[in-house]
């Protein structure tokens, strides 16, 4: 049983050695990076700095732990000695502690005492360690066991006195288990002095740090063998010792027992002495499975200095590979294979490894990691430019899975790149170019430095940047091109294509090419499969969504764009749904696992689409839409709803006591759409103009220019609608300077809407007026119309629910239901602007991912999903009827009510079966039954 | 001429044809004078070097190179394709000989696997032979011997068992009795593209993209046929506006949308639910306008959703060169004329109550007594609701407004019509099964 750096209380033990491992490797990757660039190593360090913060216990370390080493490898000598003096004071200042019976202090000495020994352990080689310290240890022990005879002693000290000391028991009794051997032979001769040791360690000092380092923390059992292979020569070392090794480790590994730490500083040292290139191949692969084994769960992250290690060595690996075409790379090949020579060159070899596993592993940890990052600080600059490495090493894979034919492996991994390349402009793509150049540009200039760390990630960068075909691309869009087109879609499964799908269309999108990204996103029926992908690929639906609504928006696609955003933005969980953040559910608790699982499914800050841009973009979508749509149905603005979340809004402003000036974006839409409502287009903009999100879009006074020439056309509209019956007639050329509109505009929209019959006039050709016909209504005509609108179709209901209850009509079911839907759907197009492009084509539907699953028991999830569906005909409808039937008297209302709602369910639900449906129409011909049912329904709903 | 260029669809077009097919295109093309003569010849050229053709091939070279002779490898072409000719021809006797034996082809019957074992059993006529036909059809058709080709295709399609090869027989019969020319094979040309559609519908299993590419073809195939036809403008309509194709036409092919226009256009005075169709071109027109736009599509656009008259007058202008140059719609020039006019007119009048007759006339490319002479026969012939005022030189128009009350009468008696008949057929309905 390996003991020394044992799993239970001693682990901070093996946290600190983490740490000043790691930390230690950021400090040569820092040096390295220095000569690169100056805020690589500042974030370098500060790196180090947080990660030991996130883990308690080495306070002190991560204040210390970049100073220290710099110094270090420099001036050695000294630094030696000031450490052995440090070690020995520490051991004095026990010694005093102990005669005042202080444990508790004792307790905090010996966690320096630990850590200077640690420092002082660079300048010495083997398992032994300074004498001083050994005293150290055995005057505890001692002195402990004295204690713990002393029953009046024990029972003298505080309480926390008495638990430090227990602690301190505990401790110690493992700690020098470790020790024992070195402890006797000190107990045996304690006057020996430390002179042997100081000779041992000069000695040693000429080899390699690495080895100095593994081998004090080896484990007893193993350490012969180490010690064997570790002081063996160089030279010496054969081909199968190194095999030998490699499948004790393997075999090893993932026990319990076994020191994760420990098998990876082996490996690191047999890279360096493996023989043949297929060894080493095998025993780089091996490291970096090690490597991601440090990795503490599937919570965290791997740590940016390990990420960086994996990267060079899977750099290392993929040279091997290009060097040497014979080694062929399986995961199937048995690693443990019994192999006591060393193939001969240019010979066939199978070696374990799988290069795609890795590179989508190190994608994994990217991802997390930067979701863990705090996006503000610097250190999140510092991982994202990792990024171009990453990029850099999935195209070197790439390249080399095709040479040797392997498809699949090539979709994924171009997979990966494409998820790092979709959302990027083309100005953000290009600085990361320049980025890129520049750090190419630095690194092969300067001297190379001398270091042995030098394999760090510059120098990778430089092996791999320089092949010109790489991140040269130019264009991010042939890039993409080339990868979604030229190997996902044809070598990827059905997952990894729908995601290159997507992002694709949102590539599309945020270069400005709506109608390429709509054609991709409805040729490829995306909205049908969606809701069987897993939450991730629905989150990628709805990005998309949400950029294809915002390019929409930018072309000057009203409609389009409405139709984009209205299911995301009218959820009211647009964070969860776009994956940023999580907003406070005021309805369900989440569970934690819940909360956990939406943690991880986060996108990283980079990422993120700006909510308030959405937020404008869509509100003023809904407003250009809504607001002659309100004034063309003035008595009941409710019955052809087009967007409902601008109604709630409009409603609550409404109803506002007083009305400050507007403040967020609400506000001014709010107070624009009030504007606009009265025909005042310039003020109405100009509350448009003021929204900050607009400085986010790149082409600002264009878009802006489009909103205006929109806002001025909806005002003549709403300002026709609105006032036309107050008007005999109407002169074109007042219109055109009412509204700074050129006269043909005036003239083409007013013709639109007599053609739509929506104003009741006729133009005057030789006067150039619009000629009123119709008298205005009175109320009571208008609702007779109504009325004898909804008694047609009650009557159609009744026909139906006939039909459908004598059974006659079972297969006209379909065509019944889908048939009103359908051309309402045409109808709704033709009257607002004649179609305008319309959002659909063959029918299909931009619809949007509601369910992200996980959210709330299944009663949730079945009211969330019947939500957008009877936002549709059946719930539209049903609302509008119910309003104005109170007129004639509330019982009939509820029931008409409860009609066309139940009815409305199967045109639209095709999941319900016609069962239910036949019963919920049944109990609507019923009669009086329906009504509360159907509210009830109704309140439910959130 | 740039600009007739610009929309001239033949190289568009032409990637959707069999290469015979374009040879009619391309003869319309030279005699238009579009193009550089000497380009068409040479792709003309092109186009003849992969088919047997070759004494055809040897003549346009003369033409082109103004040389009596042809270089060698044409010579030794056209004997290569003479001798497997031959060869083809000594493979298929056989079976042409039996089916010139009237007796023979009376016992054929419905069921092919049948017919084989019959023509097995009689004459040792195998599946070999039938498949030489096939190649020797498509040997003959390559050759431009169409009629021959045709007749032999229709033989082996009363024998092939294979599906595939059943259909491709059929694409090359159609092709064949397109270029035949002839009133009759148009026809049988006709049933062939609506036999070729449903086998095209009906192919459950076919992967979305073959059935897509088959469409457009189909498409583009029928527009030989249709504006051929005498019914042909009906027939376009319904194929145009069937769902799928319309699909077809809005993903690969949305330059087919031209002709789908020009037909609704002229198709103006049949009596059948046009809005409908009308509303449906408007909205593909409009859907594509991103991706194509011509200045037929362009004035609809004009007329139907942006009301902008004097653009309209613009683009049915440019209309006319653009037909002119269009080897299919050359033929129907006055008649879309005529009728976009009416079209025009119409749309003009329902949002007018007052049109003064000189802007009328200005609007219609006529002069002031035409137009009026026009309007006064449109309203003789009880089309529109208007009154001619000669003082003022204007067009009343009737108003068209209905009273609350009289809205009211209507739906009142539709609700009863509804209720009693309506009802009543449900009830009879729902009985009978």
């Amino acid at each position: 049983m390996s003991k020394f750096w044992g799993r239970d209380s001693s682990d901070e033990e093996e946290e600190e050695t983490t740490e000043e491992e790691s930390s230690g490797e950021e400090e040569s990757s820092d040096d390295d990076d220095d000569s690169s660039s100056e805020d690589e190593s500042g974030s370098g360090s500060s790196d180090s700095d947080s990660d030991s913060d996130d883990e308690g216990p080495n306070k002190f370390l991560a204040g210390s732990s970049d100073s220290d080493s710099d110094d270090d490898r420099r001036v050695v000598k000294s630094e030696k000695d000031k450490r052995m003096g440090d070690l020995a004071q520490t051991a004095e200042d026990i010694r005093n502690k102990i005669k005042i019976n202080d444990w508790s202090t004792i307790q905090e000495l010996f966690d320096i005492l630990n850590q200077r020994l640690e420092r002082t352990r660079k300048f010495l080689v083997g398992p032994t360690v300074p004498r001083v310290y050994l005293k150290c240890l055995i005057e505890l022990e001692d002195y402990l066991n004295e204690t713990l005879g002393n029953k009046d002693l024990k029972k003298k000290m505080s309480q926390t006195n008495a638990k430090a000391f227990n602690t301190m028991r505990q401790r110690l009794k493992k700690h020098n288990i470790n020790f024992a051997d070195q402890m006797t032979k000190v107990r045996e001769n304690p006057d020996e002095d430390d002179e042997e040791e100081d000779a041992e360690s000069a000695s040693s000092e000429s080899e390699s740090g690495d080895e100095r380092d593994q081998e004090d923390r080896k484990h007893q059992q193993q350490q012969k063998a180490k010690d064997k292979l570790l002081t063996m020569d160089p030279k010496e070392i054969t081909y199968e010792v190194v095999a030998r090794k490699l499948r004790e480790i393997v075999v090893s590994r993932g026990r319990r027992s076994t020191d994760k730490q420990e098998q990876v500083e082996m490996l690191t040292y047999l890279v360096t002495v493996a023989r043949g290139s297929a060894q080493r191949f095998e025993v780089l692969a091996q490291l970096t499975s090690s490597l991601f084994d440090l990795n503490p769960g599937m919570m965290g992250h791997l740590q940016t200095g390990l990420w960086k290690k994996c990267v060079v060595n899977l750099f290392e690996m993929l040279r091997i590979l290009q060097d040497n075409p014979n080694i062929k790379v399986e995961e199937g090949a048995d690693s443990l294979e019994e192999r006591t020579e060393q193939p001969p060159d240019g010979a066939e070899v199978r070696v374990w490894g799988n290069v795609v596993a890795f590179v989508e592993r190190l994608d994994d940890e990217l991802f997390k990691s930067l979701q863990v990052i705090d996006p503000h600080t610097h250190e999140y600059m510092a991982r994202l430019r990792d990024e171009p490495v990453y990029l850099a090493l999935g195209s070197k894979v790439l390249e080399y899975l095709q040479r040797v034919g392997d498809t699949t492996g090539s979709a994924k991994v171009a997979l990966r790149l494409v998820e790092h390349l979709y959302y990027k402009t083309a100005a953000v793509y290009d600085a990361m170019r320049k980025l890129t150049l520049a750090q190419q540009h630095s690194a092969a200039t300067p001297p190379v430095p001398v270091d042995e760390g030098e394999e760090e990630e510059p120098g990778a960068k430089v092996e791999v940047l320089v092949p010109s075909d790489y991140v040269m691309a130019e264009d991010c869009h042939e890039l993409m091109h080339a990868l979604v087109g030229g190997i996902i879609f044809k070598y990827g499964d059905e997952r990894t294509k729908a995601r290159a799908m997507m992002c694709y269309i949102y590539h599309k999108a945020i270069h400005d090419d709506f109608y390429g990204a709509r054609d991709l996103l409805l040729m490829s029926h995306l909205q049908d499969s969606i809701q069987h992908m897993d939450v991730s690929t629905m989150i990628l639906y709805n990005r998309a969504m949400a950029q294809l609504g915002l390019a929409a928006f930018r072309a000057g696609l009203i409609q389009e764009a409405h139709a984009c955003l209205n299911e995301l933005y009218g959820s009211g969980h647009i964070k969860e749904l776009l994956a940023q953040g999580m907003s406070m559910g005021k309805y369900h608790e989440k569970t934690p696992e819940q909360e956990l699982a939406e943690k991880r499914r986060q996108m990283p800050f980079h990422m993120h689409i700006t909510l308030e841009l959405l937020e404008s973009a869509y509100l003023t979508c809904a407003m250009l839409l809504e607001v002659p749509n309100m004034a063309a149905n003035p008595l009941n603005a409710k019955k052809k709803m087009i967007s409902k979340s601008f109604h709630r809004i409009w409603d609550t402003y409404a109803r506002q006591a007083f009305t400050g000036p507007p403040e967020n974006v609400r506000d001014h839409i709010m107070a624009a759409s009030r504007a606009l409502a009265q025909g005042d287009w310039s003020k109405s903009f100009n509350y448009l103009k003021s929204l900050n999100a607009w400085n986010l879009l790149p082409k600002k006074d264009q878009v802006l220019g489009m909103l205006k020439v929109k806002v001025q056309e909806e005002a003549v509209r709403t300002y026709l609608l609105t006032y036309s019956s107050q008007y005999a007639s109407l002169s074109l050329d007042q219109l055109a300077s009412m509204f700074e509109l050129p006269d043909k505009q005036i003239y083409s929209i007013a013709s639109k809407m007599m053609i739509a019959e929506e104003l009741l006039g006729a133009w005057d050709q030789p006067t150039r007026t619009i000629v009123m016909h119709a008298s205005e209504s009175s109320r009571v005509q208008r609702m007779a119309l109504q009325l004898a609108d909804k008694a047609l179709a009650i009557v159609e209901l009744n026909g139906l629910a006939f039909s459908y209850r004598s059974g006659g009509l079972r297969d006209a079911d379909d065509e019944g239901g889908a048939g009103p839907g359908a051309s309402r759907r045409r109808g709704g197009q033709w009257d607002d602007e004649g179609g305008a492009g319309g959002r659909s084509r063959g029918g299909t539907k931009l619809t949007l991912v509601r369910n992200l699953g996980g959210r709330g028991d299944r009663g949730d999830r079945s009211s969330v999903r019947s939500g957008p569906r009877s936002g549709g005909m059946g719930g539209r409808g049903g609302g509008g009827y119910r309003r104005d039937g109170g007129m004639g008297g509330g019982s009939y209302g509820d029931r008409v009510g409860g009609g066309p709602r139940g009815y409305g369910r199967p045109g639209m639900g095709s999941n319900l079966s016609s069962m239910s449906a036949l019963g919920s129409l049944r109990g609507g011909s019923g009669g009086m039954g329906m009504g509360p049912r159907g509210d009830l329904r109704d309140s439910q709903r959130p | 001429m740039a600009a007739a260029q610009n929309y001239e669809l033949s190289s568009r077009l032409v990637q959707y044809l069999d290469l015979h097919l374009t040879l009619p295109i391309m003869e319309y093309l030279q005699e238009r004078g579009l193009y550089n003569e000497d380009d068409i010849l040479r792709a003309k050229l092109a186009l003849l070097d992969k088919t047997n053709m070759v004494d055809f091939a040897m003549d346009i070279y003369k033409g082109l190179n103004g040389v009596d002779d042809v270089p060698q490898e044409m010579k030794e072409r056209r004997t290569q394709v003479v001798a497997r000719l031959r060869q083809l021809q000594a493979d298929v006797d056989p079976i042409i000989k039996c089916l010139q034996n009237r007796h023979v082809v009376e016992k054929f019957r419905q069921d092919k696997s049948f017919n084989m074992q019959f023509l097995q059993e009689e004459f040792q006529i195998g599946a070999e032979h039938v498949e030489a036909l096939y190649q020797y059809a498509r040997f003959q058709f390559n050759c431009g011997n169409y009629s021959l080709a045709a007749e032999l295709l229709q033989s082996y399609r009363t024998l092939c068992t294979n599906s595939e090869r059943n259909m491709s027989a059929l694409w090359g019969k159609l092709a064949a009795e397109i270029l035949m020319h002839e009133a009759v094979n148009i026809q049988e040309a006709r049933e062939d593209v609506f036999k070729l559609k449903e086998a095209i519908d009906n192919q459950t299993f076919a992967p979305p993209l073959v059935q897509l590419q088959q469409r457009t073809w189909l498409l583009h195939w029928s527009l030989y046929v249709f504006w051929n036809h005498e019914n042909g403008r009906n027939d376009i309509i319904e194929l145009f506006q069937s769902p799928a194709y319309l699909s077809a036409i809005q993903i690969n092919a949305p330059h087919l949308l031209r002709y789908f226009a020009v037909a609704v256009v002229i198709n103006k005075k049949k009596p059948q639910p046009r809005g409908n169709v009308l509303k449906e071109l408007i909205r593909a027109i409009q859907q594509e306008s991103y991706e194509y736009s011509d200045p037929v599509t362009q004035f609809l656009e004009c007329v139907f959703v942006h009301y902008d008259f004097d653009g309209a007058q613009q683009k049915l202008k440019e209309c006319e060169a653009v037909l002119d140059n269009d080897f299919f719609l050359a033929a129907y020039k006055d008649e879309f004329i005529e009728n976009a006019r009416l079209y025009i007119f119409e749309t003009y009048c329902m949002i007018h109550q007052s049109i003064s007759i000189a802007l009328l006339a200005e609007r219609l490319c006529m002069d002031q007594q035409a137009a009026e002479k026009w309007i006064a026969n449109l309203i003789l012939n009880a089309k529109l609701n208007a009154k001619i005022d000669s003082k003022s030189g204007t067009v009343v128009m009737g108003t068209q407004s209905k009273s609350v009350h009289e809205q009211l009468i209507e739906k009142a008696k539709a609700l009863a019509v509804k209720n009693t008949y309506g009802l009543a057929n449900t009830i009879v309905g729902g009985v009978k099964p």
